[in-house]
């Protein structure tokens, strides 16, 4: 589509006039490409490959290829591992070269895949890799690390003492004025630098303009090359994308993108202007020759390859969960009160707690729903100036929420906190600033000896507990959110007009309408982890990269209140006098389910709260030992594994505390009688849904443009970290290195921003325990009306026709399975192989 | 009796080197066991350092000084003794205490790198040549162990040597050790000719019984140990290798940081019966010390990534350190030394944690900008507490010039955590508390200062005479740290072309490094392709 819009401007004739105007389309464009990288104070999985979703998953690798020399694929080895392994059998290859229309036969496959891979592209070098090339010397990292160090001073959240000079002005301004200081380029031999800078436009997208003609980039290649620049220094280019966004969710704008990709353009044409060389030219157009030549026959045919295998190992994932949403179910128990009802996030860590609850309690019922329940509060703890958000990330909060101590004076408590944490930080700058840090270690430093002795036991933390700092232990037991205004804050709380609309809208989101057991659960989730710097990446996604606790407790809260039960009768949600909501945190690093304030829980309600603890606990128990075998625990026994898992949830140096996501595969959205009994191994998102229940289908709706589109965030997260670590995931936790206060992290002393994943969040050391799958959707729900929510909405109509992932739709009540193809087609041919291929095996 | 302790001591330093000499191959194949043996084998080294200052307790000084082991070749030119006295006991304690955390640290750190097992004999190896260097009885064996420790830790340097960045750093600390090598060499060979002995015990006499100037050559080796000091200790101009060697694993740079790079202090205070009376050697001891302080502990709070912050830091304590040395003030550094190791070990290991500060509750304080009175008070207040303070731990005004602006420095540093407390809160009972706590470490450092006088008394020899140079000296640091202190609260609001680029200038820590890279890819270029 690109190609056209280029096509119209190559008149020359109108060169000049049109050429403006084209190139500010370009650069959106480019910048549009780039995916946000949320900060690690509350880290949240992003899609890599989100601004790339217009394309086929396809194109979108040889785009990849021709940019930067990436692809979306593993490497050869990896696959042929896995049809060595078995993982991939004979069918398998069969159907995936039906799959993808291919004329290729299994021998084939079979026989390329030992031929070695073409050599990946260099992609669209910058001028310092072409310079690189000519002279071997190191300047893709010399102004790699220019650009890196002024985004990391200019965006810098608070770990730099000293102020910052240029705040107020623009990336770009304020790259300017420092460049035009800076001696770096000087002392690497390039004498006219600063003389340079100093002649250069103030207006960022002049610049680029300007550079883009002096490098003679052709303008068929002018947006590859910007967005080939932008990923150069991609994790700095995710961050401006990331304010970008936030700026948007406020309803502003925020262009330090543009003013990321003016000042590395300028830094190209500056070195190309002084290191102008005759063999410099010459690779430079080199370069540019070849980044514009398709394809050849050979990659083509290898990314077919590619391509097969990929839809190989994904055929054999789905062939279990078909077989098993097929099987025949029990819809009997459902009519049955159940025993206790426990309401569970989507996350695919909840599908093992949740089977090993069901497992100690077959009377038990639990549902899944996104992790914060559908409330959107910002939570303000105590003391603070301001609240963090709590909801998915691509809404905004509506609620302002404070933390309190029950039956306490706030202020007092407030107070309190304030002091003590003044107090610290104090502490802190005394030990950091440069006129005390000497004599802060002479009088202070023994006492790390204690601090060493004790973190290296997992004794204390390395540093206080970011969410109970200044709380003392009994206090900590009275804090929690509270629903009502406080007289201070007057916009605080939410109002009692707003309540019943919630609690309706929440309980019919979770087709949670009738049938109420004595006890419902709703359990948020958290990651109890320490000293390490992508914490909050094991904590609750929808709830913005924060524990699901404070929602969790909000929303038990209001379906507890007498009025709230009253309106929502009128309504025709009845829930039963005896209920009880009650809210939990399941800490998804040691299995074990925390609830809070079971005091208040009625009396008459006691031997059904105590009856779930020991359930909670069997579970807990449950779910580590199938944790186990991942943990390189297989063997030990049951109080092994749990004292070995508060270990690693305490142990400073551990790089492993629990396996996050990874694994995550398939989501599937139907009651949960269709997945009961089926062993998903914490690799599927189990959204509760019930199209019956479904009045013009808008929870469905919101189902796949919200929780469907995080799902393939973390999904395709995951995938980006495994293909290409380089690019999209983080490198090796061993050498992180926190920049800018809470930005990101460096890999080792400098280099880029680093997105996505840590190499120990994916790889055990010897294999990856990440499969790289596209996610597998599972949505029980007429054809006609999911056609109908694709056709109304752009991103699941690219995620699902663009090859994203892979759509399935199960009919009611037979529970028969088709798979969408773009194009309007509901295929069960393709899922029937599956099924047969999968009964011949068994 | 003396020969038997001193050999116990050295089962330090063996236990570890039998760890360290497992085959790379095997010990990949069986990281845990070679991390757990390694891990028992630091233990065990603590275990024997606390007893070793037990016995000491017990018996003098000199029982532990002698002979231990003479090898059979050459016995007069190379021989295997212990000198034992309380630098020893604490370093050989201090050594072996982060030995021991590190090395229960990488254990769950680097599990699953192929390369567990290989880090896990050379941590061994480092540990070993460091305990090596801290009880070596004579020049031969300490030069030994010096180099010794530098090639080690160059393995663990290069742990990544698929990175160009990590190959690159070590490159540069193995170009700045080789020059230190040299310089230490020429001094031993200066030194061995001018008194006919390499035995630290035998130097220590001979230099308390001279009362003459020192000889040419002596003052000549106490220059090139001054050298080799700045360079084992990261300072100016020669600084860059430090910051950029966090290209290794967290645990080396924790081990680096806290038992490596402060050996520049202990090769001063060994040496410091030759020192002493070498004024000026002291005196470019002191100038280099200030000099890398005021620039790093500037640069230092530019930076913008933790671990980065971190090595600036340590350059500019390395800095103070050595100023301290070079003031004659050894019983200080030595303190600053143990009392660094301990805080930065612990710093690099918690770098994980930072995210943390900025996730917990963020408060709302109003800070009230530069207030000249409230300067004035605050230092006037910290004065009057650490002048009796002081007082009480026997600090008079008629003492050494060093030492009264070493107390000075305190004093800044007091009204410096005063004044942040007023810039956050002015409640009484806020103030009220940080006075408390500026009370406790004002007397905890006057405290721990007499200790480690009263402990290094026998180990150091005095400064004698105290020169116009030493109040120039003294006067010229406690102006500055007056200055910084004003400096930290004027820039909060700076601005000008003048702040812009002091600014830019101490953010790319003057460039030094930026050169020093260029010419070193010059003469020793790094494939910059290795990267997988």
């Amino acid at each position: 589509m690109y190609s056209e819009k280029i096509s119209r401007e190559t008149d020359h004739s109108e060169f000049k006039h049109d050429s403006a105007l084209n190139i500010d389309d370009l650069i959106d464009s480019a910048c549009s490409r780039i995916a946000p990288l949320w900060p690690l104070k509350h880290f949240v999985a992003v899609n890599p490959f989100f601004g790339l979703i217009d394309h086929t998953f396809q194109d979108a690798s040889d785009t990849l290829a021709r940019v930067i020399g990436s692809s979306l694929y593993m490497p050869r080895s990896y696959y042929l591992e896995q049809l060595e392994s078995g993982r991939i059998t004979d069918q398998d290859i069969e159907q995936a070269i039906r799959a993808c229309g291919s004329s290729k036969s299994q021998e084939n496959v079979r026989h390329a895949l030992y031929l070695p891979a073409p050599m990946p592209n260099m992609g669209m070098a910058s001028v310092s890799e072409v310079l690189d090339r000519v002279e071997g010397g190191i300047w893709t990292r010399f102004v790699m690390e220019r650009i890196s160090l002024h985004c990391a001073a200019y965006f810098d959240l608070g770990q730099a003492l000293f102020a910052y000079p240029w705040k107020g002005k623009t990336l770009y301004q304020s790259w300017l004025k420092a460049a035009s200081i800076d001696n770096s380029a000087a002392m690497m031999g390039l004498a006219e630098f600063k003389k340079n800078v100093a002649k250069l436009t103030e207006a960022p997208r002049a610049a680029i303009a300007w550079a883009v003609s002096k490098l003679g980039i052709p303008e068929v290649a002018i947006e590859r090359y910007l967005h080939a620049s932008l990923l150069g220094i991609g994790g700095w280019a995710s961050w401006a994308r990331y304010l970008r966004w936030q700026a948007e969710l406020k309803g502003g704008g925020d262009d330090s993108l543009i003013d990321l990709l003016a000042i590395r353009l300028v830094w190209d044409v500056l070195l190309f202007e002084e290191k102008k060389s005759a063999a410099l030219i010459a690779r430079w157009r080199d370069m540019l020759a070849s980044s514009m030549r398709d394809p050849s026959e050979k990659r083509r045919a290898s990314a077919e390859l590619d391509r097969i295998m990929l839809n190989a190992m994904e055929i054999g994932f789905q062939r279990t969960i078909i077989s098993g949403i097929r099987s025949p179910k029990d819809f009997e128990k459902e009519k049955i009160r159940p025993s206790v009802q426990a309401a569970f996030c989507i996350d695919v860590r909840s599908e093992l707690f949740r089977r090993a609850l069901e497992t100690v309690a077959p009377s038990a019922k639990t549902v899944g729903f996104a992790g914060f329940f559908g409330i959107f509060i910002e939570y303000v703890p105590l003391g603070a100036k301001s609240g963090n958000s709590h909801v998915p990330v691509i809404f905004n909060p509506a609620y302002k929420i404070h933390e309190e101590v029950r039956g306490a004076k706030q202020a007092e408590e407030e107070r309190r906190r304030r002091i003590r944490i003044a107090l610290s930080k104090t502490w802190k700058i005394f030990k950091l600033s440069a006129s005390s840090c000497f004599s802060f270690v002479e009088s202070a430093g023994f006492l790390y000896v204690t601090k060493l002795l004790s973190d290296s036991f997992g004794w204390t933390r390395p540093v206080p507990d970011p969410l109970r700092q200044g709380l003392d232990k009994s206090t900590i037991e009275r804090t929690g959110p509270s629903l009502s205004a406080r007289s201070d804050f007057p916009a605080s709380g939410i109002p009692e007009q707003d309540r019943v609309d919630h609690a309706e809208r929440i309980l019919r989101a979770m087709s949670m309408t009738g049938n109420f057991a004595r006890l419902v659960l709703l359990a948020g989730h958290g990651s109890s982890t320490v000293n390490n710097p992508h914490a909050t990446g094991l904590d609750c996604g929808a709830c913005a990269g924060q524990t699901g606790e404070a929602s969790a407790r909000v929303v038990a809260a209001l379906l507890n209140l007498p009025e709230v039960r009253s309106g929502l009768k009128s309504r025709g949600i009845a829930i039963p006098e005896d209920t009880w909501f009650i809210a939990g945190l399941h800490d998804t690093c040691t299995d074990e389910l925390t609830l809070f304030e079971a005091e208040s829980v009625p009396q008459s309600l006691s031997e059904d709260l105590a009856q779930l603890r020991q359930w909670l606990e069997q579970a807990g128990d449950l779910s580590r030992m199938q944790r186990a075998t991942l943990l390189g625990l297989s063997g030990v026994t049951d109080r092994g594994v749990e004292s070995d898992v508060r270990r690693r949830s305490r142990d400073w140096s551990e790089v492993r505390p629990e396996w996050g996501l990874a694994g995550n595969a398939a989501f599937i959205a139907a009651p949960r009688f269709r997945t009961a009994g089926l062993d998903l191994e914490g690799r599927a998102f189990l959204h509760e849904y019930d199209w019956r229940e479904d009045r013009e289908f808008k929870i469905l709706e919101l189902i796949m443009t919200a929780p469907m589109v995080v799902a393939n965030w973390i999904n395709m997260q995951y995938y980006g970290s495994v293909v290409d670590n380089q690019h999209f995931g983080s490198g090796n936790k061993v050498l992180h290195n926190i920049v800018g206060g809470a930005i990101g992290v460096l890999e080792g002393n400098g280099g880029d921003l680093r997105v996505g994943l840590p190499l120990q969040s994916l790889h055990d050391g010897r294999q990856w325990v990440h499969e790289p799958l596209r996610l597998s959707v599972f949505i029980e729900a007429p054809r006609g009306a999911i056609e109908d929510i694709i056709g109304r909405h752009e991103i699941v109509r690219n995620l699902v026709n663009n090859g994203w992932i892979h759509l399935f739709q199960v009919d009611s009540p037979s529970g028969e399975i088709s798979k969408w193809h773009p194009g309007h087609r509901w295929e069960m041919s393709a899922v029937e192989d599956r099924i047969s291929a999968f009964e011949a095996a068994a | 009796m003396s020969n038997n302790v001193s050999l116990y001591i050295l089962l330090a330093p063996m236990l570890l080197s039998l760890v360290g000499l497992l085959p790379s191959r095997w010990a990949n194949r069986n990281p845990a066991l070679t991390g757990n043996l390694c891990h028992r084998a630091a233990v065990a080294a603590l275990l024997v350092s606390i007893l070793a200052a037990v016995l000491r307790q017990m018996l003098p000084d000199q029982a532990f000084s002698g002979r231990a082991l003479e090898l059979p070749f050459g016995a007069t030119v190379f021989s295997i003794d212990v000198f034992y006295n309380s630098v020893t006991m604490m370093l050989m304690m201090l050594v072996s205490f982060v030995g021991m955390v590190v090395s229960r640290y990488s254990i769950r750190y680097l599990q699953g790198d192929p390369n567990q097992g290989r880090f896990f004999k050379w941590l061994s190896l480092t540990l070993a040549s460091i305990l090596s260097l801290i009880a070596s009885g004579n020049l031969i064996m300490f030069m030994t162990a010096w180099v010794a420790t530098s090639l080690c830790l160059h393995q663990l340097l290069m742990f990544y040597d698929n990175r160009p960045t990590a190959v690159l750093a070590a490159h540069k600390k193995f170009v700045a050790s080789r020059i230190g090598d040299v310089c230490l060499i020429a001094a031993i060979v200066l030194i061995g000719s001018s008194l006919h002995t390499f035995e630290f015990s035998q130097i220590f006499h001979a230099m308390a019984a001279r009362g003459d100037e020192l000889p040419i050559a002596l003052k000549l080796a106490s220059f090139l140990v001054v050298l080799s000091a700045a360079l084992k200790s990261a300072q100016f101009p020669l600084h860059g290798w430090l910051i950029q060697v966090i290209e290794a694993p967290t645990p080396v740079s924790a081990l680096l940081h806290a038992g490596i790079v402060n050996a520049g202090a202990f090769l001063v205070i060994r040496m410091s019966p030759i020192l002493s009376r070498s004024p000026a050697a002291l005196g470019l001891l002191a100038a280099i010390g200030l000099a890398t302080l005021a620039l790093a502990s500037l640069v230092m709070l530019t930076q913008t990534s933790i671990k980065v912050s971190l090595a600036w830091s340590t350059v500019a304590q390395m800095g103070f350190m050595l100023l301290e040395c070079g003031l004659g003030l050894y019983s200080l550094a030595m303190l600053h030394l143990v009392a660094h190791s301990l805080y930065k070990a612990h710093a690099f290991l918690a770098s994980g944690s930072g995210v943390d500060f900025f996730r917990a509750p963020q408060i709302a304080y109003s800070p009230s900008g530069f207030r000249p009175g409230r300067l004035l008070l605050s230092l006037g207040i910290s004065a009057m507490m650490t002048s009796s303070i002081g007082h009480v731990f026997g600090l008079t005004p008629g003492q050494q010039p060093a030492l009264l602006a070493t107390s000075a420095i305190v004093a800044i540093a007091v009204s410096q955590l005063l004044l942040q407390a007023a810039n956050m809160d002015r409640t009484p009972s806020f103030l009220l508390r940080a006075l408390g706590i500026s009370f406790l470490a004002c007397t905890a450092y006057f405290a721990l200062h007499d200790m480690f006088a009263r402990l290094l008394q026998d180990s150091a020899l005095p400064v004698h005479s105290t020169g116009a140079f030493q109040y120039a000296m003294a006067a010229l640091v406690v102006i500055f740290f007056l200055f910084l202190l004003v400096l930290q609260h004027i820039f909060r609001n700076a601005k000008g072309r003048a702040w812009e680029a002091t600014y830019v200038h101490l953010y790319n820590g003057l460039y030094v490094d930026v050169y020093i890279t260029r010419m070193l890819q010059k003469f020793w270029p790094v494939p910059q392709t290795i990267q997988a």
